[in-house]
């Protein structure tokens, strides 16, 4: 306990602009068969980036790129194969286990995609907020003024009309409040939002991420937000990553990125989404043909080549570099080789 | 232009513990022949009842089920359910269902999924059934080789496909979607509504596209249909629906649709639907309202404006 505050505290003046920095991480699953080895799933096959204190970053992709595994393992909730993550300028993939559980998963929290699935249906809401500031030894005291004042950020108010209420008797938007609510309750730097929304019906989303936003707003936190979905992406992030077969395809500033899309990917995938629009039921939309490859055995080249309307020779035969287009983009993309 | 389906008053209400449930409370509409009408609204709105009050797919614990359902010029409602189910289910009106993906048999071949309506309803010879499951295969973009894999080994665009090969396999009027693509990632989403727009214009068949997401619902729709609590709020052409709202609720609903092209400003409906055991007096979607009044106590009627475009709301018409 003494351990980790001072820890903590040596960490904390010696803050940086950078929370979070990812370099060249791989999480490779192995395929076993019998004792041995004898391949592996790519789920994350070399990613860079950096978060700064307050940034909000999107990582959008389709299921299947990785976005989860990427966010497993900054949760340490997955072994990661190679590279490092630094927070805080520890490298947490080599910390020992007592600073892991006191220290980091204090400053991360977590909102996951089921709201059902991520409220064990036995516990009542404040069991659920008061566990993670057991596990963290704060007083009793504490744990419950704590708890109080969650539910009324989160607009759960009176909050002594939730806390006695099991997860069956509240809607799934009142349970994502919930789920916020316990993923901030440790004030954490970072979050960590997998999906947050996408089980809700499309009118709840703007209401909770509204909140989220707000909340993010209010404590400086960062956000990794995970989603499939552009749109909100556009309007609940500063920096929008686009992630395909395990990979970044494209990194920038969300509005720039959605205005003008530069990886054919990115392009195809914004085209597909619709906005309100009579006038859409007489376009049929272009697709990429195909479906994303086996990260088993990724394509050697460029992963997107057997997909991409633009293919060149040299895509299938040499993986493309990451290249700046100006300070704040990169794209993963022969086409933009200079 | 005919109408395939004419639906008036239609009423569907659940008996439980806690009391009836107004599922379905007293909806009329008409759908031409080939067009398409989205169905928009928030879970619990009603939206699937609705589906499953046209299908005649009754729980038991229905207290009411009335009113009138004309499809194909045939009133269906009275029919008994021997006739119904010889005559008018998978017949002239079929249904993808929102857990379509996992209605396939995983150990029945995508070849037997697909005769075995012809066989059993029709009473065609199986080598014309397969000749015919070959046909809507191909036309759905699966290769003909396929009818003979098990559906286990498809993937979820694939899957969908299929279930729509089997919906379409009777030649139907009508064809109910509910929420078709929802479970489908971003890019099988779009190939299967282009597909579901190559049918519509090949087929002539009617689509009723039930959906939450009122963006997606734009891309079928001829005809919106807004549902809130049990009823339609507001009926019109997509023109004027998408283009100009004119109930507070379709309003809010279109200003909470985070959109890719233009930076319009987000606002959420405060508050959440009622429940359908006591629905509010008079407009149901009063507690939420922005320009509630007192003359909202009492139920608005559906007032017309021009011949195809309604709105239930006391703002458009004087009391």
């Amino acid at each position: 306990m003494e351990v980790s505050n001072t820890f903590s505290e040596k960490v904390g003046k010696d803050s940086t602009a950078e929370l979070l920095m990812v370099k060249e991480l791989r999480v490779w699953y192995p395929i076993r068969k019998f004792f041995s080895v004898v391949g592996h799933v790519k789920a994350v096959d070399g990613v860079s980036f950096t978060a700064k204190r307050g940034e909000v970053i999107a990582i959008v992709g389709e299921s299947g790129c990785g976005k989860t595994t990427l966010a497993k393992a900054i949760m340490k909730l997955v072994p990661v194969t190679g590279g490092s993550i630094l927070f805080e300028g520890i490298d947490i993939t080599k910390a020992s286990k007592h600073v892991i559980r006191t220290w980091y998963s204090r400053n991360v929290g977590l909102i996951q995609q089921d709201p059902y699935g991520a409220m064990p249906s036995f516990m009542n809401v404040k069991t659920i907020l008061e566990e993670p500031l057991k596990i963290h030894h704060i007083e009793k005291n504490e744990r419950e003024r704590k708890i109080y004042e969650m539910l009324t950020e989160v607009g759960l108010t009176p909050p002594e009309d939730y806390v006695g209420k099991y997860p069956h008797m509240l809607s799934g938007g009142q349970l994502q409040r919930v789920a916020i609510a316990r993923a901030l309750v440790l004030n954490p730097k970072l979050v960590l939002a997998d999906e947050p929304v996408s089980m809700l019906d499309a009118s709840l989303r703007v209401e909770i991420l509204t909140l989220f936003k707000e909340l993010q707003e209010k404590y400086g936190l960062a956000v990794i937000y995970i989603t499939h979905d552009f749109a909100t992406a556009k309007y609940f992030s500063d920096r929008v990553i686009v992630m395909y077969a395990g990979q970044f395809v494209e990194v920038g500033n969300a509005k720039e990125v959605i205005k003008k899309p530069l990886h054919p990917y990115t392009e195809a995938l914004i085209n597909v989404i619709p906005d309100p629009d009579p006038k859409n039921r007489f376009v049929i939309r272009k697709t990429l043909s195909g479906e994303p490859p086996n990260l088993i055995k990724p394509p050697p080249g460029c992963r997107l080549a057997p997909r991409c309307p633009y293919v060149m020779e040299k895509c299938k035969i040499k993986e493309p570099p990451n290249i700046a287009v100006n300070e704040l983009r990169l794209v993963k993309c022969w086409l933009y080789e200079s | 232009m005919t109408s395939v389906l004419d639906v008036r008053n239609l009423k569907l209400f659940y008996r439980t513990e806690a009391g009836i449930v107004r599922a379905v409370d007293g909806i009329g509409f008409t759908i031409s022949n080939g067009r398409t009408v989205a169905l928009v609204g928030e879970s619990g709105s009603g939206k699937s009842s609705l589906a499953r009050a046209l299908m005649r797919f009754l729980p038991k614990n229905v207290s009411e089920y009335s009113g009138s359902i004309r499809i194909d010029g045939v009133e269906v409602l009275g029919m008994d359910e021997y006739e119904f189910n010889r005559k008018i289910r998978w017949k002239k009106i079929t249904y993808v269902s929102q857990a379509a993906l996992n209605s396939l048999n995983p150990i029945m071949k995508v070849v037997d999924h697909l005769i075995e309506p012809l066989i059993l309803h029709y009473g065609i010879p199986k080598k014309e059934a397969i000749e015919r499951a070959r046909e809507v295969l191909v036309r759905v973009g699966i290769p003909e080789d396929f009818l003979w894999r098990y559906s286990f080994e498809l993937s979820g665009g694939m899957k969908q496909r299929v279930v729509i090969a089997i919906s379409l396999i009777s030649n139907p009027k009508i064809v109910i979607l509910d929420e078709p693509t929802s479970a489908l990632d971003v890019m099988t989403q779009a190939s299967i509504i282009n597909l579901l727009k190559e049918l519509k214009n090949k087929l002539g068949v009617s689509y009723i596209f039930i959906t939450h997401d009122i963006a997606t619902s734009s891309e079928l729709a001829d005809e919106v249909a807004v549902m809130y609590a049990g009823q339609f709020v507001e009926y019109g052409p997509s023109e004027r629906v998408y283009v100009e709202p004119l109930h507070p609720y379709s309003k809010g609903l279109l200003n909470s649709i985070p959109r890719l092209r233009t930076d319009t400003a987000l606002a959420s409906i405060n508050g959440v639907p009622p429940s359908l055991i006591n629905p509010p007096k008079g407009c149901r979607f009063r507690p939420r309202c922005p320009y509630v009044k007192p003359v909202c106590e009492e139920e608005p009627p559906l007032i017309a404006f021009g011949s195809e475009h309604y709105v239930r709301c006391w703002l458009y018409g004087s009391k």
